[in-house]
């Protein structure tokens, strides 16, 4: 019956594809046919059997790799007809040969909203594979509604109803606007009565990604009905026999019902636990590994969710359910049965994040080192997540030796994970700092090529920020550019650590540096070191040697005696080499010789560590802090008509609203005062205004309680957290006040080798715009994303269009929106959190940074006569109203002014200059009238540097004026 | 959710793209290609699953999971937010089910009869979600189109 169907044409044309001698053959034959089926679509008769056949020709043709970009409209006409084998056919290729892009899109859609909607259900099912296969949102605007209406319609045949119900949620998924909640949800949980599996299973399916998306909380009565549905698989057995598969009842139904179950905390309700509990435990009875594997798959599956549940209760559910599945798991890691194994070392890896059950989860530690040894690299990569999770301060130097020994055989497609890991972990749980340079070491020694930049930047990092590990690490990093054999990336890491700490191998080490180690009292000469880096130059990559150019420059001028014969040469040989960033370099140091030893010094000096903090800022904070007993007197602000309204009175101090304003971590909701509470501490101690996101922190002192609060959240994979590193820090900084200039609308906030975040910005009166681009610079999806920026009482936000997900290369922009509701002073903190990596291996990002927001922000130019101005002067001055800041000397006083959005009223080189603006706000008086602040400024240069006076009917935003004008000039803005 | 499924003979061969991502077909092409190249290494007796992130064309968080009968891989691509083993389980009543249609189904059955062969998944997996699995209903589902497609144009066409 089935081989009547074939068509001849078709069966001819495969067989002589298949009968092609070579590609060429192929390509020979593929073009004859198309260049024949091209004509035949323009002839002026084709009959449908034809047309049908022509288009599986196509399809097959493309699915052998070669472009078909012709007859869709004859794709297109197959789906218009009415016959159910023309459309058959026409639906099936429009998913292989058409794209979203397609001019035939719209008549396809028509097509396709007509049939689902049809009486027939055999139309009905064609157009909703057809629909479900295209997805996006074109089709989800196109025909969701009618898909929703097919959906909830009585009568509708199962067939139709089960496929109604997962187009429904794909196009949910793009368009959540289809099953607004708590709208459909108990008419979605009344789906589940219907009668057949196969609809239920569909129901289940969405109301799953219902839950994914918006969560549990208006699906209370679902969670007894997900335990009955259960029970009456589980324990009355009376499952429908045509779901049972190799002798397991309906596995994938109770696969799902468990899923849908994982979204739900352990209830409270004693009434609803106990059921829970029991069927839980039912569950968790197990089953034993038969020879049927596909019964062990069938079985295992129900047994694996049921354990994924126990651990998203983690320690809120009862501990005998804990107890049976770490028992399972640890029994899984050492069978031999590979599926049951790989997925009984994934979920001991997320066990191992629940407290109290690290210890029983090591006992297996022998079964995992020998999974890690094993052929499969599936299994060994399960087994050495499985290793990273368990890895303490107690066990690390074991662990991470024992990884340390398996990378010098390991294949490369593991390696460089491997080396990854190993890093982190002798970072996070190093005993002593020497340790963790020895396992650096060994990285660059046995695994080279795999040690990223980021790798190695980290550990110059840390040997940078701790001196007394510094003569360790240059005596180390000699020995090991000694030899001829070494790692370019390791000559790459001797040339940083010899060009800064190389000098303190001139002498045995002492002080805190000095342990009793043989090392301790190596020394090296300067030409030694030279000789030592330089035996390699030849052979290393141009990057490498513009590093050895700046360590040679730093060894010529501590040694000048002895090496400048040597090194003078060599960078004079490079003033002519073709790449330009070694002849920068050459010329660079050959000319830096010439100068004063002041200046040379102050080049060549040590780098700072990486920790840098700018106490200028700093101490600009706790002077600002001083001030803020003395806010707020905003509300009495008279008039909207800016600089207009200056009467003394408007500024008296109001209690009430005072208090208001200091509470500002205590807002009108909890949530947003929860989320600000993190940023709030950092303003407040003027620590760091940014706040210490990241991982430096606590690098050997409170790293790990870092990461185990990460890995302690929803996400049991977690295997590492990412802020924004303290080497970052000075970077971000100077990114967010480059935002002072009210000329720039865009910058990068935020870099590393993830994501970027960039800014553009938008200012209008007291309304403003940010745009934040994720750019997703790593290979796989951003997941998970996040946006914090909870406003403050001064600012309000709000945040639209924020992905789920951007995937690799990606660049969407979300955006928030700010309303000035009164003056401020503090900056607005912003957090964007994802999650990256694989979701085995979850690497979870946070960065806590700063919007570029600023008083400046909402400042609007205004045109004020010379002499209107000098009377407002006068009227406003004294504290708060009136503040000044010293800055360097200008070359062009006005310059500052325009940058920051005011009008200069009157300038000179000489003189400095005169300028207004207005501050505005959406705040509104009794009038109803919007309330702004007029601001003053002059610029006075006085001899060495120069003076701002801003002046302003409101202390806090003479304040916030200060404190911007003042940052601006740190940063270099507005000071050309 | 399923990002696509893939049948792919023992050289390297499509015999089935279904890609629920919407790549390009120079993107399916290289799919499949990269996918090979990721299981032919492996030998019959390691575990189902393997880690896809390094597929050109899949997120990090892509896992594959796969079959291999005879001459053919069937292949499975999916997020973190499947059953492993419930995937494994498709793929063996996706294969059933051909076996039953065909009997004893062939590489050949599937080069000759794609049509069916599409038919019998879209009542499988549609648009990367799982639709059936009992094997009796997607046989039921199958038959009622193929006896459709017997039919004339012109018959009135009830169900």
């Amino acid at each position: 019956m089935a081989q009547s169907l074939m068509m001849r044409g078709l069966t001819n044309y495969i067989t002589e594809l298949r009968a092609s001698k070579n590609r060429e053959d192929e390509e020979a034959r593929v073009d004859k046919e198309l260049g024949n089926i091209r004509a035949k679509f323009t002839a002026a008769r084709l009959s449908e059997y034809d047309r049908r056949k022509y288009v599986w020709k196509m399809m097959y043709t493309s699915m052998l790799g070669y472009e078909v970009d012709f007859g869709l409209s004859e794709v297109l006409n197959l789906i218009q007809f009415p016959g159910f084998k023309d459309k058959c056919v026409g639906y099936t290729a429009a998913t292989v040969l058409m794209s979203a892009a397609s001019d035939t899109m719209p008549a396809m859609l028509r097509a396709m909203r007509g049939d689902i909607a049809a009486a027939d259900p055999m139309l009905q099912c064609l157009a909703l594979t057809a629909s479900a296969n295209f997805g996006g949102s074109k089709i989800a605007d196109d025909i969701g509604d009618t898909v929703r209406s097919v959906l909830f319609g009585a009568m509708v045949p199962t067939a139709v109803r089960k496929k109604a119900a997962l187009v429904l949620l794909r196009l949910f998924r793009v368009k959540p606007s289809l099953l607004p909640v708590p709208d459909y949800t108990s008419r979605l949980i009344d789906m589940l009565e219907l009668p057949t599996l196969g609809e239920k299973q569909a129901v289940l399916c969405l109301i799953l990604g219902v839950l994914a998306k918006n969560g549990v909380e208006h699906f209370a009565p679902l969670l007894p009905r997900l335990i009955t549905m259960l029970n009456a698989v589980a324990v009355d057995s009376h499952a429908d026999p045509h779901y049972v598969y190799h002798k397991v009842a309906c596995p994938w139904y109770r696969v799902r019902i468990l899923r849908a179950l994982r979204h739900f905390p352990f209830p409270t309700d004693k009434t609803v636990q106990v059921p829970l509990t029991d069927v839980l435990t039912d569950v968790l009875r197990g089953t034993p590994v038969t020879k049927s594997l596909n019964h062990n798959n069938a079985s295992h599956a129900i047994l694996f969710e049921a354990i994924n549940i126990v651990i998203r209760y983690g320690t809120n559910g009862p501990a005998s359910l804990r107890e049976r599945a770490v028992e399972h798991l640890s029994k899984y890691v050492n069978i031999r049965e590979p599926n049951v194994r790989y997925l009984g070392l994934e979920g001991l890896t997320r066990m191992a994040s629940l407290p109290g059950t690290r210890e029983q989860v090591l006992r297996q530690q022998k079964a995992i080192l020998i999974s890690l040894k094993e052929r499969d690299i599936s299994l060994r990569r399960r087994a050495l997540d499985l290793l990273f999770a368990t890895c303490g301060r107690d066990n690390a130097e074991e662990i991470v030796g024992e990884l340390v020994t398996h990378l010098i055989t390991a294949d490369s497609a593991i390696r460089s994970e491997m080396v990854l890991k190993i890093a982190i972990l002798a970072e996070r749980f190093a005993p002593n700092l020497r340790w963790y340079v020895d396992v650096v070491l060994k990285l660059l020694a046995h695994a080279g090529d795999h040690v990223s930049d980021d790798i190695w930047h980290r550990a110059v990092q840390i040997v940078t920020n701790n001196p007394p590990l510094q003569r360790y690490a240059a005596v180390k990093m000699f020995q090991a550019v000694e030899t001829s054999m070494a790692h370019e990336t390791a000559v790459k890491v001797a040339a940083y650590i010899l060009g800064e700490f190389g000098f303190l191998l001139q002498e045995p080490a002492a002080g805190e540096s000095a342990t009793g180690d043989a090392d301790d009292a190596t020394t090296v000469s300067g030409s030694k070191q030279f000789v030592a880096l330089h035996q390699h130059f030849d052979r290393v990559a141009p990057e490498s040697r513009v590093l050895l150019l700046s360590a040679y420059a730093k060894l010529q001028h501590l040694y000048e005696a002895e090496l400048d014969h040597v090194l003078t040469p060599i960078f004079e040989a490079h003033t002519t080499v073709l790449n330009e960033e070694l002849q920068q370099r050459a010329v660079e140091y050959l000319s830096l010789k010439a100068q004063s030893d002041d200046l040379k010094g102050r080049v060549l000096e040590a780098m700072p560590a990486f920790e840098e903090r700018e106490s200028v800022l700093e101490a600009r904070l706790k002077d600002t802090s001083k001030t803020a007993k003395d806010v707020d007197e905003w509300g009495k602000e008279a008039d909207g008509a800016a600089v207009a309204a200056d009467s003394p009175a408007a500024s008296a101090p109001t209690p009430g609203r005072a208090k208001r304003a200091k509470g500002g971590a205590v807002g009108p909701d909890d949530e947003s005062s929860s989320s600000g509470n993190e940023a709030e501490p950092a303003a407040q101690e003027d620590e760091d205004i940014l706040g210490l996101g990241g991982d430096d922190a606590g690098f050997m002192g409170g790293a790990d309680d870092a990461f185990g609060a990460a890995a302690a959240g929803d996400s049991p994979n977690i295997v590492a957290s990412r802020g924004v590193p303290s080497g970052s820090l000075g970077a971000v900084r100077t990114a967010l006040f480059s935002f002072l200039d009210r000329g720039r609308t865009r910058a990068g906030l935020f870099a590393d080798d993830t994501v970027q975040l960039g800014a553009v910005v938008e200012f209008r009166g007291a309304l403003g715009r940010l745009r934040l681009h994720i750019v997703n610079k790593s290979d796989g999806d951003l997941r998970n994303i996040e946006i914090d920026c909870p406003g403050t009482d001064a600012v309000a936000t709000s945040i639209v269009d924020v992905p789920d997900r951007v995937p690799a290369g990606e660049r969407p922009a979300l955006e928030i929106r700010f309303k000035c509701m009164r003056p401020f002073a503090d900056l607005i903190p912003i957090t964007v959190s994802f999650h990256s990596g694989p979701m085995s291996a979850t690497v979870e990002h946070s960065y806590a940074l700063r919007a570029p927001v600023f008083t400046t922000s909402f400042l609007e130019a205004v045109a004020l006569p010379m002499d209107a101005l000098k009377a407002r002067w006068g009227a406003l001055a004294g504290e708060p109203k009136a503040a000044r800041a010293t800055v360097p000397v200008l070359r062009d006083p006005a310059a500052v002014l325009r940058a920051i959005g005011a009008e200069v009223v009157q300038a000179s080189p000489e003189h400095g200059a005169l300028g207004a603006a207005t501050f505005r706000t959406e705040a509104t008086n009794p009038d109803g009238k919007k309330i702004s602040v007029g601001c003053l400024f002059k610029v006075s240069p006085q001899g060495s540097e120069t003076a701002i006076e801003v002046r302003s009917q409101h202390g806090l935003v003479t304040r916030g004026l200060v404190n911007s004008i003042k940052a601006a000039f740190a940063h270099g803005v507005g000071s050309a | 959710m399923i990002k696509g499924i893939f049948v792919i003979n023992n050289h390297g061969k499509p015999r089935l793209i279904k890609d629920f991502q919407r790549m390009t077909q120079p993107e399916q092409q290289q799919t499949v290609r990269e996918i090979f190249g990721l299981l032919s290494k492996r030998s019959d007796n390691v575990c189902n699953f393997l880690e896809g992130g390094s597929v050109t064309t899949f997120s990090k968080d892509t896992k594959l999971i796969y079959r291999h009968f005879a001459t053919l891989y069937f292949v499975v691509a999916a997020d973190g937010n499947e059953s492993d083993l419930g995937l494994l389980d498709l793929v063996q009543v996706f294969v059933e089910t051909l076996d039953k249609k065909f009997e004893n189904v062939c590489e050949l059955d599937l080069i000759f009869r794609s049509d069916m062969v599409h038919h019998i998944l879209d009542e499988v997996v549609m648009g990367g979600m799982v639709l059936e699995t009992s094997g009796k209903e997607i046989m039921d589902a199958v038959t009622a189109m193929e006896r459709l497609e017997l039919e004339t144009r012109s018959a009135a066409i009830k169900a």
